[in-house]
């Protein structure tokens, strides 16, 4: 992953700027998954829902 | 997990989470075989040269174009509401991730560098919006249970907006480059397959969203990724066609391979005995095809590389040819001058008098030899050119005043048969060119004994000219005489070519003046050419160069 994303190639800017946008996706993939896969908060319209 | 809600009509009959028979089989046909060639191919660029940075970007971007494809087949075969809302709600991560790594992946392509900072910087700056509100009510605003679809929000506009601007700045990147008349034919094609291959994809991919958003028919979407395999065939013909021809044959197997996975997974959706046997028929003719295909291929290196052998052979024999004629004409130039001078002394009766016969005896030795030495002094020239040897000392001077001397040096030619001549230029102005003195103005005798020696009758016309649109100095010569044939003028100032009329009008030469005066032109960065309205109509001929700054 590190040679794939060319890090050792990088200048340092470059690298922060990789490391901060690859932090903003974890960051906005986990909290997307835990509001909808675990904590189901969103809002379901046309009420028929069956519940496991 | 197990507060999950499961949509209407679905049945969870493959691990639990999915219903398999909800997507339409077209998906599965399309979306996982495009979704693994895509990776095959991330992974075989790549592996070619693992240092490359659009080899590394193209990894990148095939793997999250396939993960986009594993969320779709996610999004129309889970029976979850939970799972299909978070799919939904991360497609635009990957959406936007292929989109900006398209735009970066065709800069390094055509400009063979790395983005700058400040670009890579405004890119991330664009895309960070989508990325912060993926968790957000703007990316996805409700689910809708009946249809166990999520509902797209406001943020998707921004994201066709710059899937739509994308396709712009790639098309403006590409033709920035394409314009560039520096730049080789080869790579001009190559941006613009390139390019062809991007914009297909990407016009394709983002249509297909769109349709499939403003119509709310998602069948639309399975299209999309078709783009992705064209792109993917003009991408392997550039990778296989530039580089090695090995390469060219894990290429074509690649591709054979590819298809012949392609079809039979067909045997998966087929259910009938008819339909079977056709995909199996078509299977054997396609294993066929690629078999030859490869096969052909294979022969076609083969040949490439027995060419390849041959030529390096020739340029290097070339090379000794030249080396020989260059040491050859070398050893016999010293002699030539050494006759040549002695017989000057003996015709100018320094060494005393002689008589008239002796006289027309050394006089002709003497020409001979003159012309012996200028055919020497070709020779040595076109050696030097071929080698890359020739050296160029320039210097400022009038180009009126070496006109003046060469034709004041030709005139004894040009009275010996009997033509009229005239100089037009401004005495009160200078012509001040930057230029090698001996070689530019070996262009000049060369160009005007070139006029003398086909014009039998008439007269011969040199005039100077400056052109201050063009920053030039053009020299005009204009003569009556034997004219040339339209075909023959492009040929006119290759190696060894004569006008068809040179033997009939009784001429000697070498046809390598011309040439070397166009080689020598090209040196100064200017130009030579001739014009002629046909046989027996004169011609014209022009030497043109800049002026000194």
């Amino acid at each position: 992953v590190y040679n794939v994303l060319s890090l050792h190639i990088m200048d340092n800017k470059s690298k922060e700027l990789l490391v901060f946008l690859v932090v903003v996706i974890i960051c906005s993939i986990a909290v997307t998954f835990y509001k909808t896969v675990i904590a189901g908060n969103f809002e379901i319209r046309n009420d028929i829902e069956v519940r496991e | 997990m197990n507060n999950l809600l499961i949509c209407p009509d679905a049945t969870a009959n493959f691990i639990g989470l999915f219903d398999l028979s909800i997507a339409p089989t077209l998906l599965y046909y399309s979306y996982i075989p495009i979704a693994v060639l895509s990776l095959f191919f991330g992974f075989f660029v790549f592996s070619r040269d693992v240092k490359s940075l659009l080899g590394r970007i193209f990894l990148i971007l095939s793997f999250l174009f396939s993960l986009f494809l594993v969320n779709e087949i996610v999004q129309w075969t889970a029976v979850h509401a939970n799972i299909v809302y978070f799919s939904w709600s991360i497609a635009p991560v990957f959406q936007i991730l292929i989109w900006v790594l398209a735009i970066y992946f065709v800069s390094v392509f055509v400009n063979k560098r790395d983005l700058s900072f400040a670009e890579k910087l405004t890119l991330s700056i664009v895309i960070l919006p989508v990325l912060l509100l993926i968790p957000s009510d703007l990316n996805v605003q409700f689910f809708d249970i009946n249809n166990c679809e999520a509902v797209s929000g406001y943020m998707w506009n921004y994201l066709y907006i710059f899937e739509t601007l994308s396709i712009l700045c790639i098309i403006a990147i590409s033709l920035k480059k394409y314009f560039d008349r520096k730049l080789d034919l080869q790579i001009r094609r190559q941006i613009l397959i390139l390019t062809l291959g991007m914009i297909l994809f990407l016009s394709l991919f983002a249509a297909s969203n769109i349709f499939g958003e403003i119509t709310k028919i998602y069948e639309v979407n399975l299209i999309g990724p078709v783009g992705m395999i064209i792109f993917l065939g003009l991408l392997t013909f550039l990778i296989v066609r530039f580089k090695t021809f090995n390469i060219k044959l894990v290429g074509s197997q690649a591709l054979v391979f590819a298809i012949i996975f392609l079809v039979g997974s067909e045997f998966f959706f087929v259910t009938t005995l008819v339909n079977r046997i056709l995909v199996g028929v078509t299977l054997l003719l396609v294993c066929i095809g690629g078999y030859y295909l490869v096969k052909s291929v294979k022969n076609e290196i083969k040949a490439k590389e027995s060419l390849q052998i041959a030529n390096a052979r020739l340029r290097e024999l070339d090379k000794q040819k030249s080396e020989f004629i260059s040491f050859a004409t070398h050893q016999l130039r010293s002699p030539l001058t050494a006759i040549k001078g002695n017989t000057s002394l003996i015709l100018e009766g320094d060494l005393g008098q002689i008589s008239a016969p002796l006289k027309d005896v050394v006089d002709t030795i003497y020409t001979s030899v003159k012309t012996m030495i200028n055919v020497v002094e070709d020779y040595l020239n076109i050696s030097r050119i071929e080698l890359g040897t020739m050296k160029y000392t320039l210097v400022e001077m009038d180009f009126k005043d070496l006109l003046k001397e060469v034709v004041n040096e030709q005139k004894p030619n040009i009275d010996a048969k009997g033509l009229a001549y005239s100089l037009s230029l401004d005495e009160s102005q200078t012509y001040k060119i930057k230029a090698d003195s001996d070689k530019f103005k070996q262009v000049i005798m060369n160009t005007i004994d070139n006029s003398i020696k086909y014009t039998k009758i008439g007269s011969i016309v040199f005039s100077l000219n400056k052109d201050l649109k063009k920053n030039t100095v053009q020299l005009k010569i204009s003569d009556t005489g034997v004219g040339i044939e339209p075909g023959v003028i492009p040929k006119l100032f290759q190696k060894f070519t004569r006008a068809a009329n040179a033997n009939e009008a009784n001429i000697h030469g070498t046809g390598l003046g011309l040439y070397i005066a166009k080689e020598i032109m090209n040196a100064h960065g200017g130009r030579i050419w001739a014009e002629s309205a046909g046989e027996g109509k004169g011609s014209q001929f022009y030497v043109e160069i800049p002026l000194a700054k």
